[in-house]
């Protein structure tokens, strides 16, 4: 995940510890759902009166979790919390999504984790936690967003399964945009799932965005430039 | 005599009848009397207590067949020399006797046989087959009587016969040509009466097959005249024989055979050597062969996409005169001459040569606008705007200032609907409107128009060319003008009765500020020398008055004074800038300056001052004590200048373009069609809601073309800022479509 989580990545060592304890924690008989005991874990990763759950305490809940902040499944969990800004969950988000999770300890999150990795394997449920993402992970005082952002976001949602991948990031290397909109973002997913990698199907005409336009015509020359082939993704 | 129907002898009045007819069908002599007589008897016979009509019908046709077996058996021992003399002797005779006989037949004709036949209305919509059962009127039936035993049977041998003789006209033997054409018309003839298919017998018997034959003549004409003329003697042969096959048509056949000839011909000896014709193009072309080309387009115009091939090539050729006479001038005005020659060249080569066909001259269009709109490929700049725009406004600029050249009004006009045609082609008018408005403004500023009515002359074709919108700032920037005198004098009257005296005379030019392309911006502000003072408060206190609400902003970077120096041996009138006079000012008082104290009294910026103050010295006003004039300068008065003139001018650096112009202008072209592109996006889709990606690019090309041609990622660019503004969205679930967001 982005850079504000990826800051403070816990070593091994540590997150070997956690999981021992979570281990444990499994062992617990299975109860039903209780607000106040979702509450009760919650404040585990605040202060006492606060309503938010910040850096830290997401730093803990991963450990906690087993899960390192920048896996995917994390965004998937945010965006189960309709969670409004990246790093943080606030007290009304945790305790809605939770609830709707029928989560309220480590081990039943824990259990839960398959489920939320099978949402982004749905190409629907991925489609809308991919549009989530832009506005969950862009700066709010923004209409659009980063680069920087922009680059780490998409090689968390677009880097294993899109081929192109790599080049368009190498594309956004060079170019001099300085920022994403979310026509951007949103056509980007789609020209991912729509458009062969040998780029054979990609109209000029078509209605995409000038940014994907201009990622085509500089790949189409970085293969012409490499004698054709070596820029072609293994297939 | 009664009319009453009588008994009536048949055989007898028949036996009478019967003499009249055959002097009648030999167009023998008949006597008046007798004539009348024979028509009673027609008469008597049709009205009879028991009525002979149908025994007369039926003797008449027997006497007719008769007839025509006895011709018969003429025209056939006439043997094939005479064949075809005997036939048309005997046609002629026969064809008038059976219209007189007709004639003679009124009565049955009328009271008899059109009571069984069908009316016309029958015959075209009716579901009756037409058939020879039905009784004819009488001159019909001598017709279909001649069709039936003469025609059918010799017919092949009369064609045979007929087409020998077409044949050794072609090859320029005498032919008899009364008797080939009485014998072809006497199968239309005699199917006249058949008003369905009156052609039919002629078409069958002989046209057919005569049209095969002049196909195989001329084909081997055609493959002849190839392997022993050139093309261009070919063209010539071609037309040629076109026309004496036309007049051999004429001469020969029924009319309705003409164009189908004609046809014939021109497919064997132009369609089918078509590829020879086109590959002769381009050397015609090339080589601007009138004559050949004219030649060509006659002969290539009549044939299915025939001219396509000539069409490219004079388009090909034309684009590479322009590009030649017009590369070398790509950074100068009078490249638009260059190519306005070229156009003329060509229009009138067009027009003479291919009667102005439409192809033609819409390929001299494609070409011209090729040229003019043609972006070097430039591999330092590739992106270099095209030039023409800003040239022709140039050009025009130089037309419409005042200059020391006489041209005539008749000229300049000419040399304006001259710039209009290369305007018409541009395709970044908006650019030329750019330049084109900012030269206005100095030509109005400074007054420097030769004529107020070539401007109005030449922004009227403007408007004609492009529409209202796109001279509405040069209109207004011409209201201004005629409205600042007005106020001036208005001013002036405010003077007066306020009793003030500013004590110098003042002229002053009001603008709106929209109209004219003067950034304000950039608008430097200065200490108003104490001598203007008076006037600017005065007129700042009488516009406030008149028009309370508005704002008046001093644009004194453009104003212009006349200036007495009255302290050297002759006494001088400059005309000079505002700013010039400012730095001269302080000079009143010292002889020499630092540059420092100047500022001081100006306020002009460092910059500035140094330019106007580097101009005075340059005239020679003003002497600088080293160098060209920097911050440390010190300035003196040149006591001993001198001029042959005692009026001049100082013209400021500012009134010359600057690369720095051309790039804004560029830059704000660019801005604005920016705006236009969203404008129109915006327009588009509130009248539509939804629209497809293509459809909606294709309406903003066609709503901008008038003004400029717009890339399409530049359109895509405006798209995508609408999206992201909120005016549009992707429809969900489609890739190309988008909707309209109220």
């Amino acid at each position: 995940m982005p850079s504000r989580r990826r800051r403070r990545e816990p070593s091994n060592d540590e997150t070997g510890a956690k999981k021992s304890r979570s281990q444990m924690q499994k062992r617990e008989i299975a109860t039903e759902f209780s607000k106040k005991r979702c509450l009760v874990w919650f404040h585990e990763y605040t202060g006492a009166n606060e309503e938010t759950l910040g850096p830290e305490g997401m730093e803990k809940f991963c450990e906690d979790i087993g899960v390192e902040p920048e896996n995917i499944v994390m965004l998937a969990l945010a965006y189960k919390l309709d969670a409004k800004n990246m790093g943080f969950f606030t007290k009304e988000e945790w305790m809605k999504g939770m609830t709707e999770l029928q989560c309220d300890t480590i081990e039943k999150l824990q259990n839960r984790l398959e489920y939320l990795r099978a949402l982004l394997n749905d190409p629907p449920t991925f489609k809308n936690i991919y549009r989530f993402a832009f506005d969950f992970a862009r700066d709010k005082d923004q209409r659009s967003m980063d680069m920087d952002t922009a680059k780490a976001m998409l090689s968390l949602v677009l880097g294993k399964n899109w081929q192109l991948f790599s080049f368009f990031h190498q594309f956004l290397e060079q170019s001099k945009l300085k920022v994403i909109n979310k026509d951007q973002w949103c056509n980007i997913l789609e020209f991912s799932r729509a458009i062969q990698p040998d780029l054979e199907n990609y109209d000029e005409d078509g209605a995409w965005p000038v940014m994907l336009d201009e990622f085509v015509e500089w790949l189409k020359e970085q293969r012409r430039a490499a004698g054709n082939t070596e820029m072609l993704p293994a297939t | 005599m009664s009319l009453k129907p009588r008994r009536v002898d048949f055989d007898a009045t028949w036996k009478l009848l019967k003499e009249t007819l055959e002097g009648v069908i030999t167009c023998g002599a008949v006597q008046w009397v007798t004539w009348n007589d024979r028509f009673s008897d027609v008469y008597k016979l049709c009205t009879a207590v028991e009525p002979h009509g149908d025994n007369l019908y039926q003797s008449t046709k027997l006497f007719l067949e008769d007839h025509v077996r006895s011709l018969h058996k003429e025209i056939i021992s006439a043997g094939d020399d005479h064949m075809l003399e005997m036939y048309h002797k005997h046609w002629e005779q026969y064809n008038i006797g059976a219209g007189y006989l007709n004639q003679l037949y009124g009565y049955l004709n009328n009271s008899y046989i059109k009571k069984q036949k069908y009316s016309e209305a029958d015959v075209n919509y009716g579901v009756f087959p037409v058939d020879a059962d039905c009784l004819l009127e009488i001159g019909e039936l001598a017709k279909e009587i001649w069709k039936n035993l003469m025609i059918d049977s010799i017919k092949n041998r009369l064609v045979i016969l007929i087409l020998q003789e077409i044949s050794k006209d072609r090859n320029g033997y005498y032919v008899n040509q009364t008797v080939v054409h009485s014998v072809v018309t006497s199968f239309v003839d005699v199917s006249e009466y058949k008003k369905k298919t009156p052609l039919d017998l002629y078409q069958e018997i002989f046209e057919t097959q005569f049209l095969k034959e002049t196909g195989e003549f001329y084909r081997h004409e055609a493959a002849q005249l190839k392997a022993e003329c050139t093309c261009s003697d070919y063209l010539e042969k071609v037309i040629q024989r076109l026309d004496n096959e036309n007049f051999r048509s004429r001469k020969f056949l029924h009319s309705t055979s003409y164009a189908k000839v004609t046809q014939e011909v021109q497919a064997r000896m132009v369609g089918d050597v078509i590829g020879f014709l086109h590959g002769e193009c381009k050397d015609m072309v090339e080589q601007e062969k009138r004559k050949d080309l004219r030649n060509l387009y006659i002969l290539l115009k009549p044939i299915h996409k025939g001219l396509e091939v000539l069409v490219k090539e004079v388009e090909t050729y034309i684009k590479h005169q322009g590009m030649q006479s017009v590369l070398s001038l790509k950074q100068d005005p009078s490249f638009v001459e260059a190519m306005l020659k070229v156009y003329h060249k060509f229009k009138e080569l067009i027009l003479d040569v291919f009667v102005n066909d439409q192809a033609f001259t819409s390929a001299l269009d494609k070409a011209c606008s090729s040229v003019i709109n043609h972006k070097p490929q430039n591999s330092r700049s590739p992106s270099a705007p095209n030039r023409s725009p800003e040239l022709l406004a140039k050009y025009c600029d130089g037309l419409l200032k005042k200059s020391t050249k006489g041209v005539s009004d008749a000229e300049l006009d000419e040399k304006l609907s001259g710039s209009i045609i290369i305007f018409k082609y541009l395709d970044d008018k908006d650019v030329f409107q750019r330049f084109y408005s900012r030269m206005l403004a100095k030509r109005l500023i400074y007054s420097q128009s030769a004529s107020m009515d070539a401007e109005e002359i030449m922004i009227t074709r403007l408007k004609q060319a492009c529409g209202y919108e796109f001279t509405n700032k040069l209109h207004r920037m011409f209201t201004d003008i005629s409205v600042s005198s007005d106020l001036v004098v208005n001013f002036n009257n405010y003077l007066r009765e306020k009793n003030a005296n500013p004590g110098i005379n003042f002229n002053i030019l009001v603008f709106q500020a929209g109209a004219w392309p003067i950034a304000q911006q950039n608008n430097i502000t200065f200490h108003i020398p104490q001598q203007l003072e008076k006037s600017v408060r005065l007129f700042e206190e009488f516009y406030k008055e008149k028009f309370n609400g508005r704002k008046l902003t001093w644009m004194q970077s453009l104003s212009n004074v006349e200036l007495k120096l009255g302290y050297l041996r002759k006494s001088y009138s400059v005309t000079m800038s505002t700013f010039q006079m400012a730095t001269l000012l302080p000079f009143e008082v010292n002889n020499s300056l630092p540059f420092s104290e100047i500022q001081t009294c100006t306020n002009l910026p460092d910059k500035e001052l140094c330019k106007q103050l580097q101009t005075l010295v340059d005239t020679k006003i003003l002497l600088c004590d080293e160098g060209p004039v920097n911050e440390k300068s010190t300035l003196s008065l040149n006591m001993s200048y001198s001029n042959k003139r005692t009026k001049f001018k100082i013209m400021a650096a500012i009134q010359k373009e600057t690369p720095q112009e051309v790039e804004s202008t560029h830059s704000a072209v660019d801005e604005d069609r920016k705006l236009y592109l969203q404008a129109a996006v915006v327009r588009i889709m509130k009248a539509r809601k939804t629209i497809k990606h293509n459809n909606l690019i294709h309406e903003v090309i066609s709503q901008a073309r008038s003004r400029f041609t717009p890339s399409i990622s530049m359109i895509k660019k405006s798209i995508e800022t609408l999206i992201e503004k909120t005016y549009l969205e992707r429809v969900s679930g489609t890739t190309d479509e988008y909707s309209y967001i109220a």
